[in-house]
This record gives C-alpha cells, sequence and structure tokens, in this order.
C-alpha cells in the first residue's frame, strides 16, 4: 500500500473513530455482538444484570430486619410502587421505634422528592438527563469491568433500601475477589427463585433469593463480621399490574427543608 | 487493506479516547462545610484503599464535609467502598451552575470497589465539590454506625 493510501485510511478511521466515540455508537456495537454465557451460573447472573428490562411496575412491601453489634434490632417496612422508567413511591416506616428514621422517597419522572415525615420537610433534585442514562450499565457480563460497580441510576438516586434489592443489577457486579456460590432454587410468594450466596474473601456473605421471572431480590440474608446483619424478605409482590399514578405525586402537608 | 487500516484506526480511537484522568482524590484532608465540626476520625484497616479511611459515627453530630479537590470540567465520579462499611451514605455533588445531585450508597453491598456515582449535566464548568455526611438514611440501620469516606475518583471532560 502507497504511502498516500496509508495517509488517507488512517485520517478515515480518526474520523470514523470520532464519529463512533461522541455517538457511543462503539459501545452499542460491543453491547450487541453475541456473548454465549459460560454456564448456567452466568446465564443467571446475566439476568439479574438487565433485570431492570424484565418488568414494567412492581408493588408490594418488604420488611428490613438490621441486627445491631449490641443485640438489638430494628425493623422497618418498605411499601413501594415503581414504574419504569422513573416514577416511584416508597413508604419507610419504622416498626420498631415510631417515627424515627421513616421517610418517604416520590419520584415523578421529572424531580425526585425526599420526605421526612417527622418534619414534615423534603428535599428535592431535579431528575435529568444524566440521572436517568443507563448506558454506563453492563449489559452482560462480558462488560463488568473489575473493582468498578453500576448501580441501576434509580436505586442510586431513590436511597431507600429496597430500591437495590429491586434494581439489582449491582448483584452481578461484586468485586473479583467474591466467590458466587449457586445454593438451588425455591418458592418464594408463589415465585420461582434462584438462591445465591455471595462470599467475601474477609468472610462475610450475602445470600439472595432472586426472582427468576424478573431477576429482583425477594430475599436477603446478609452476614458481616460473622453476625446476623440484615434480613429481608418481600411481603407481598405484584408485577406488571396497574399502578395508582396518584402516588407519584409530592404529597401535602410538607415543606422544603433548608438546604444544607 | 485501505478499509481495514481505517477501521482499525477507528476502533484504536474509540478505545483509547477517554475523559481525563481518572484522577485519585485521596479522603484526608476533608473540608467543613456545615453542622458539627469535629473532625472525622482516621480508621486503619487493610479494608480501606490504601490503608486508610475516615469516618463518623451515626451517633456524632451530623456534620457535612467536602473533599479537597482542586480541577475543572469535571465529568464522572466514583466512590470507593471499603470492605469495613455497613452503613448507607449519602452523597452529594454540587456543581457550580448550581444545579446537584445526591446518591446514597449502601455501604454493606459494594466492598472492594468504586461505585458509580454519576456524571456532570455541565461538563464545561469551574469546579464542583463533593460533599458527604454522617446523616442516617431513611430506612437503613441507623444506630452507632460508622459512615466511612475513602478515595474519590474522577474524570474530567
Amino acid at each position: 500500500m502507497k504511502y498516500k493510501s496509508w495517509l488517507i485510511s488512517i485520517m478515515v478511521g480518526i474520523v470514523l473513530g470520532g464519529i463512533l466515540y461522541t455517538t457511543g455508537l462503539f459501545r452499542d456495537i460491543i453491547a450487541f455482538l453475541p456473548v454465549k454465557a459460560a454456564s448456567t451460573s452466568d446465564e443467571i447472573l446475566n439476568t439479574i444484570l438487565i433485570s431492570h428490562t424484565k418488568w414494567t411496575t412492581l408493588q408490594g412491601n418488604a420488611q428490613f430486619t438490621w441486627y445491631g453489634s449490641d443485640g438489638s434490632t430494628q425493623i422497618y417496612n418498605n411499601k413501594f410502587a415503581i414504574a419504569q422508567p422513573a416514577s416511584a413511591y416508597i413508604d419507610i416506616t419504622n416498626l420498631s421505634q415510631s417515627g424515627k428514621n421513616d421517610g418517604i422517597w416520590v419520584s415523578n419522572g421529572k424531580a425526585i422528592y425526599n420526605l421526612n415525615k417527622e418534619a414534615k420537610t423534603y428535599q428535592s433534585q431535579i431528575i435529568s438527563a444524566s440521572t436517568l442514562d443507563l448506558s454506563m450499565l453492563p449489559k452482560d457480563l462480558s462488560q463488568v469491568q473489575p473493582n468498578i460497580v453500576y448501580i441501576h441510576p434509580m436505586a442510586l438516586h431513590v436511597g431507600a433500601p429496597i430500591m437495590e434489592d429491586i434494581y439489582s443489577s449491582w448483584f452481578a457486579q461484586k468485586s473479583p475477589t467474591d466467590t458466587y456460590v449457586f445454593k438451588g432454587t425455591d418458592k418464594i410468594l408463589d415465585r420461582d427463585v434462584w438462591v445465591i450466596d455471595d462470599q467475601e474473601a474477609n468472610g462475610d456473605s450475602d445470600t439472595v433469593w432472586v426472582d427468576q421471572a424478573t431477576g429482583i431480590i425477594l430475599q436477603d440474608h446478609q452476614i458481616i463480621d460473622g453476625k446476623l446483619f440484615l434480613d429481608m424478605k418481600m411481603t407481598d409482590l405484584q408485577v406488571d399490574a396497574p399502578v395508582n399514578n396518584s402516588l407519584f405525586v409530592l404529597p401535602a402537608g410538607y415543606s422544603l427543608a433548608n438546604p444544607q | 487493506m485501505s478499509i481495514m487500516v481505517a477501521l482499525l484506526t477507528a476502533m484504536i480511537l474509540s478505545n483509547v479516547v477517554q475523559a481525563g484522568g481518572p484522577y485519585v482524590i485521596s479522603e484526608s484532608p476533608l473540608i467543613h462545610y456545615a453542622g458539627g465540626s469535629g473532625y472525622p476520625h482516621t480508621y486503619s484497616s487493610s479494608g480501606c484503599y490504601g490503608s486508610s479511611c475516615l469516618y463518623l459515627a451515626q451517633s456524632e453530630t451530623t456534620g457535612w464535609w467536602h473533599w479537597n479537590v482542586n480541577y475543572s470540567n469535571y465529568y464522572q465520579w466514583y466512590a470507593w467502598d471499603p470492605t469495613v462499611g455497613v452503613a448507607a451514605a449519602y452523597y452529594t455533588v454540587w456543581e457550580s451552575a448550581g444545579y446537584q445531585w445526591q446518591v446514597t450508597v449502601n455501604q454493606a453491598n459494594h466492598h472492594g470497589s468504586w461505585v458509580y456515582i454519576g456524571y456532570s449535566d455541565y461538563p464545561t464548568n469551574p469546579g464542583e465539590f463533593m460533599y458527604t455526611t454522617n446523616e442516617c438514611v431513611s430506612g437503613y440501620t441507623c444506630s452507632n454506625l460508622k459512615v466511612f469516606w475513602d478515595q474519590m475518583e474522577l474524570t474530567t471532560h
């Protein structure tokens, strides 16, 4: 090939590369290349990675029991209604100590409100293009980067505990020093689940019961420093049922908190 | 042959062209912003990035702190989750344009990972601040847990 041809080829390549990079097409092209799962466990983790694509609405309740190192427990109920892509209502009630650390999260698709039930105040943030950008989420295990976790944006910005169980893609992006152990199948709320244990190198572990149809976490049992730290269990769940849109509105009686 | 060279160059360029950085920013020193002003405590552990973290317990007076960084054109943010963390932590990014966003990171779930916090809607900016606090996050365990702050990572546009 002549010098001039090399030069032209490289110039065309630079222009093409620039277009691919700036438009994000390169990542999309790579994402659509077929990736064969190496094992059944990889197929399960791939399902968890894209669980947010497997449902439209979710409604239900979940109970979280947090165990303190001093033997105390804190029990919360999370009542939730979620409609993709960005509508959410989560009412958090402390069942152990009425009113303490309660809260409500509301997202109407344009703004996210974090309500303090006790003070009757709220904080808000606008939902911008970056808030809802899913392009960073790995689409299969081949895109998972060692030691980097991309949490679904809704779980990042709507900070209720149940959100990481509903948007579960982070669970398939554990540190490379962790080990996944597939313990079998089970049934929760009359739904088929996989039981998966994530074992950290330091001895901590997190066992989750993952809904096979949607990839969301229905039950969670977490051991930290050799002691039970968290028990979470969904107590009822409706998938893809119509949702009352009036839930996704800032409730009356709350005022804007002083910004910190 | 020409087409191959062009495609190869395009692929290399697409892979190599990245935002500036990433730059790793130490958790120390944090700068006080508001609330309780007792400086966060140092925690030495192999579970922390570089074997050292800062923390405030949830039981201490709530304070707001920010990282000591001095760049412009901030773009993407990441927070290191030390393997010793179990509390949920708020992070708030204030952009110079007045826009701000908050995220919650459940430190019990992402041990030993950089947690992606998001990117700026205004990538051409004179600066941003990343704030943190030991405030309890509603629905998570709220007692005397340590809220850890470790190294941050950012890219610039």
